[in-house]
């Protein structure tokens, strides 16, 4: 009896401190994605992009938008912080504002420009919120801009950004993360950057069903940030996978590039044949999506040297050249070309992001710290006026596997070559 | 009833008198309306000179005519005495196929009456003779119908208990397999046998089975359940600690495993004890598929045992508590699928498990002619116009119809129940809770798993205590050639199922 009533005694308490926090599924607004702009010092404007589900109950039963409403709604507050600004939204929200599923932060240029330090530390801080996040600064834009945009393809918009991302052969959802840790290393940080593109070609709506190409989202490229976490400068889409794979962190790219085509296809001709004067050039693009990338630092004197080997395996995916595909030496020719276009744009990079933008995002101060740890004591405090002084010994080694289905192409050469 | 006790608990059993009208009154008397109880007199030129009691319908009356009452008569005719048979005569009569028997009190013959036993009294003679006879109306034996097999024995018990230890003697041709009689129940003294294997069963687990059975004091067995319930160590637990089964294959198994069995009469479940948790969730199929396949359909089952006690909560849970956990796209569906919904997740749970609980119980019991009734009603009204009317979310149907689904993958019915009744607490601890909730619930439900321990055999054995060596026939189902050692908490030990083999 005494046991009995024990247990109820003890069972009872669960019923009072348990986790009240039970929120229904329809009274919580959930939010995908997040923006901040900064209007004026210490003021800024937060968007939130909120699921309508409603609308994506029509449109996943009957197919496409029901009534013109799109699967999405954003609002906006302005607020001193990231809760201050959430909490003056939540007064014209009907429910309360759900953060779990807020994988996309968008970040004004302005706001970039100005330094994002002052508004981070939330999305680390709080216990709702996925490390695995994607931060996104808005190029020539700010994220209220990028955040009402429809996109068409998907119901929302932030979860388009998401999925480009995902597939730029950048690690997946987690730049966020990253940015945290290479602002605690080397000091700089890099996160995506997206900007909004009007078409190629303006065109107009011929009858009510045409759908032309509209304004849209797109990935511009990385946005690099100094040490003082602000925004330095950006590298455009052809620019950013020199930092991923010298970073290991590429995961698979095309690389196109002109060949010699005459030259190289001398019969008896060699490597370098594909090199000299491109009288007659025709592109040829390598899929590679294997990337192996390492980096020796080599202390010469006071100043360390880096040594940076690249290396890559892939394929044949298109040829435009006359080049006979069949035969192996010209497959090293178009490796040597390549081999040689590749270690130009990895140079160029490099360089302008070392003079340039004076942001040491290859990690290789983090290198340095790992093979000389005594040395780097000495250097890290320099380092930012050390970097882009430092010489880099640059290598890059493609390894072609394949052509594709076909070696030498279906279509008969009709501007000669070796057959 | 009253003089019937003072008969019974008189100190000196109350004899037979030699005087034929006698003990036919007394019969009479104790048989008094009791209309199915038949007297056939044998008179030889007017006087009474044997009288012939039996039950109608219990015995076989052809043969009583046959091998009783003719002889009889013709000895009575031809012999020349009036006075008294002897009792040498008397069994010189019978043709020696029948079984007869000699009583001289009063009790034993009426108990052989009720039995089905034929009583042939007879003038001077202070005993009775009994000639086995009987033959009751018994069914034949049909397919099981609660353990079904695609591959495997048809047969089933039936409510004889003769006929149900023939089916286990011609499955078990030893001397081994003993099969001990007993008689239970004041009133309706059933007979039921203790069955077991001499050599792989515990000698104490069939003393403890006898001990427990002798002290049940009730006026009528009707069925095993009513044994099981004496018997079970805890009785407050919502898990079965004996099973029961209709199929003589099983019970072979057990007994082969060490187990004890329990058959009653007018039962066609056998009672097999101890149960241990992973007994009832092994299905007589695994045993007959081949093994790689079996250990496959297992672990479904698996699945599915724990998808029957915790889909519901786990989704009342995440939907209300832990909504982070789901993947961005699923909860974007389920909020637009519960959008509208004027319930709260726990109560829409609890009113649609209700509900299929409700649809289940009146399914077991419904006549034919109403059942396309009742499954029209279930299926229509409750699956389509509830989720059409926005009354309750279509994933909500979906967790109840898969949740009642995975509860009829139980392989033991009576498991199957402890699991569905289980997800009613456990829903409400789920939706005051959380996950936090669901893992004490399941962390006291564990702790209760592990300290069962009917008839001294652990319930969760061989994985709680573990012994690896039988896990062969736990985690996956090992072929029969490989699960040699039977398991220590059941069987005697060092028992195994073949001699090592030579190398």
């Amino acid at each position: 009896m005494y046991r009995k009533i024990t247990a109820l005694l003890l069972i009872l308490p669960l019923l009072l401190t348990g986790c009240w926090d039970r929120q229904e599924l329809n009274d919580q607004a959930i939010v995908l994605g997040w923006g901040m702009d900064l209007e004026k010092e210490g003021v800024y404007l937060a968007t939130a992009n909120l699921v309508l589900p409603l609308a994506s109950k029509s449109g996943g039963q009957q197919g496409g938008e029901q009534g013109g409403r799109s699967g999405f709604m954003t609002e906006s507050a302005y607020g001193k912080n990231n809760r201050d600004a959430e909490q003056n939204m939540q007064r014209k929200l009907s429910r309360v504002i759900f953060p779990g599923h807020r994988r996309n932060i968008f970040i004004g240029e302005k706001l970039a420009e100005h330094g994002v330090f002052s508004i981070l530390d939330e999305y680390g801080r709080s216990p709702m919120v996925r490390p695995r996040t994607n931060i996104f600064v808005v190029k020539e834009g700010t994220a209220q801009d990028a955040m009402s945009l429809a996109y068409q393809l998907e119901t929302n918009p932030a979860i388009a950004v998401q999925k480009i991302q995902e597939k730029s052969g950048a690690p997946i959802s987690r730049s966020l993360l990253d940015f945290f840790i290479m602002a605690n290393g080397t000091g700089c940080g890099i996160m995506p950057a997206l900007k909004i593109v009007p078409p190629e070609v303006k065109m107009d709506k011929k009858s009510k069903n045409d759908s032309p190409p509209q304004t849209t989202l797109s990935l511009y490229g990385a946005a690099i940030f100094n040490s003082r976490l602000k925004l330095a400068g950006y590298l455009n889409h052809n620019e950013y996978w020199v930092r991923l794979w010298i970073t290991d962190q590429l995961t698979g790219w095309n690389f196109t590039t002109i060949v010699n085509a005459i030259d190289a296809d001398q019969p008896g001709g060699a490597a370098a044949d594909a090199l000299s004067g491109a009288t007659s050039s025709q592109a040829v693009t390598v899929n590679v999506d294997t990337f192996k990338s390492q980096i020796t630092p080599v202390f010469d004197g006071e100043l360390p040297r880096f040594r940076i080997r690249l290396q890559g395996k892939g394929y044949i995916e298109e040829n435009d050249s006359p080049l006979n595909l069949s035969k192996t030496e010209n497959i090293e020719k178009v490796e040597a070309r390549m081999n040689v276009y590749l270690e130009e744009r990895v140079r160029e990079v490099v360089k302008k992001v070392q003079k340039d933008f004076k942001s040491d995002i290859f990690g290789l101060g983090d290198m340095l710290h790992q093979f000389h740890p005594y040395r780097w004591k000495k250097l890290a405090a320099d380092w930012e006026t050390v970097f882009p002084d430092i010489e880099l010994d640059i290598k890059v080694k493609l390894n072609l596997t394949g052509t594709g289905v076909t070696g030498e192409s279906l279509l008969p050469d009709s501007e000669g070559g070796d057959k | 009833m009253e003089q019937q006790t003072r008969f019974s608990k008189s100190e000196e059993p109350e004899m037979l008198s030699s005087d034929l009208a006698f003990n036919i009154e007394r019969m009479q008397l104790e048989f008094l309306n009791c209309s199915d109880v038949l007297y056939r007199h044998c008179s030889i030129g007017g006087i009474n000179r044997a009288t012939l009691i039996h039950v109608d319908g219990m015995c076989n009356v052809q043969a009583v005519d046959e091998f009783v009452l003719q002889p009889l008569i013709e000895h009575f005719r031809s012999s020349s005495r009036v006075d008294e048979v002897r009792e040498v005569e008397l069994k010189e009569v019978f043709i020696p196929s029948i079984k007869i028997s000699i009583v001289y009190e009063t009790q034993k013959v009426i108990k052989a009456i009720l039995r089905g036993e034929t009583a042939i009294f007879t003038e001077g003679n202070a005993f009775v003779m009994l000639a086995d006879l009987v033959k009751m109306e018994q069914r034949s034996i049909e397919e099981a119908t609660s353990e079904k097999v695609v591959r495997g024995p048809r047969d089933a018990f039936i409510e004889s208990l003769r006929t149900n230890t023939s089916l286990l003697r011609r499955r078990i041709r030893s001397s081994k397999l003993k099969l001990e009689c007993m008689t239970l129940g004041r009133l309706t003294e059933t007979e039921i046998v203790i069955g077991y294997m001499e050599g792989i069963v515990k000698e104490e687990l069939v003393k403890e089975v006898r001990k427990r059975l002798q002290t049940i004091e009730l006026d009528g067995i009707i069925h095993s359940s009513n044994i099981e319930e004496y018997i079970e160590d805890n009785m407050f637990s919502p898990f079965p600690q004996v099973q029961n089964t209709e199929r003589p294959d099983v019970a072979v198994s057990s007994l082969l495993e060490g187990k004890v069995i329990i058959i009653t009469d007018n039962t066609p479940f056998v009672l097999v004890l101890p149960m241990t948790y992973w007994s009832g969730l092994q299905a007589v199929d695994d045993y007959t598929d081949r093994f790689i396949y079996a250990t496959f359909v297992r672990w479904i089952r698996y699945t599915f045992v724990h998808v029957s006690l915790l889909l519901p909560s786990l989704y009342v849970a995440l939907t209300t508590y832990h909504l982070q956990v789901i993947p961005t796209p699923l909860v974007v569906s389920i909020a637009s699928a519960r959008e509208g919904v004027p319930l709260p997740a726990v109560i829409e749970a609890l009113i649609m498990e209700f509900i299929f609980e409700g649809l289940r119980e009146a399914g077991i019991r419904l006549p034919q002619q109403v059942g396309p009734a009742v499954s029209i009603a279930g299926a229509l009204v409750i699956g389509q116009a509830v989720v059409a009317a926005g009354i309750i979310s279509t994933p909500m149907v979906i967790i109840v119809s898969l949740t009642g689904i995975a509860s009829f993958a139980f392989p033991v019915y009576n498991l199957g129940t402890a699991y569905r009744m289980l997800r009613f607490p456990l829903l409400l601890v789920s939706g005051v809770l959380g996950f936090y909730g669901i893992v004490l619930f399941l962390i006291v439900l564990s702790v209760h798993m592990v300290t069962l321990e009917p008839f001294g055999v652990p319930y969760m054995s061989p994985y709680a205590p573990m012994t690896i060596r039988n896990l062969n026939d736990v985690l996956v189902r090992a072929p029969k050639s490989k699960m040699r050692w039977l398991q220590p908490w059941l069987a005697q030990s060092g028992a195994a199922r073949f001699p090592k083999r030579k190398k």
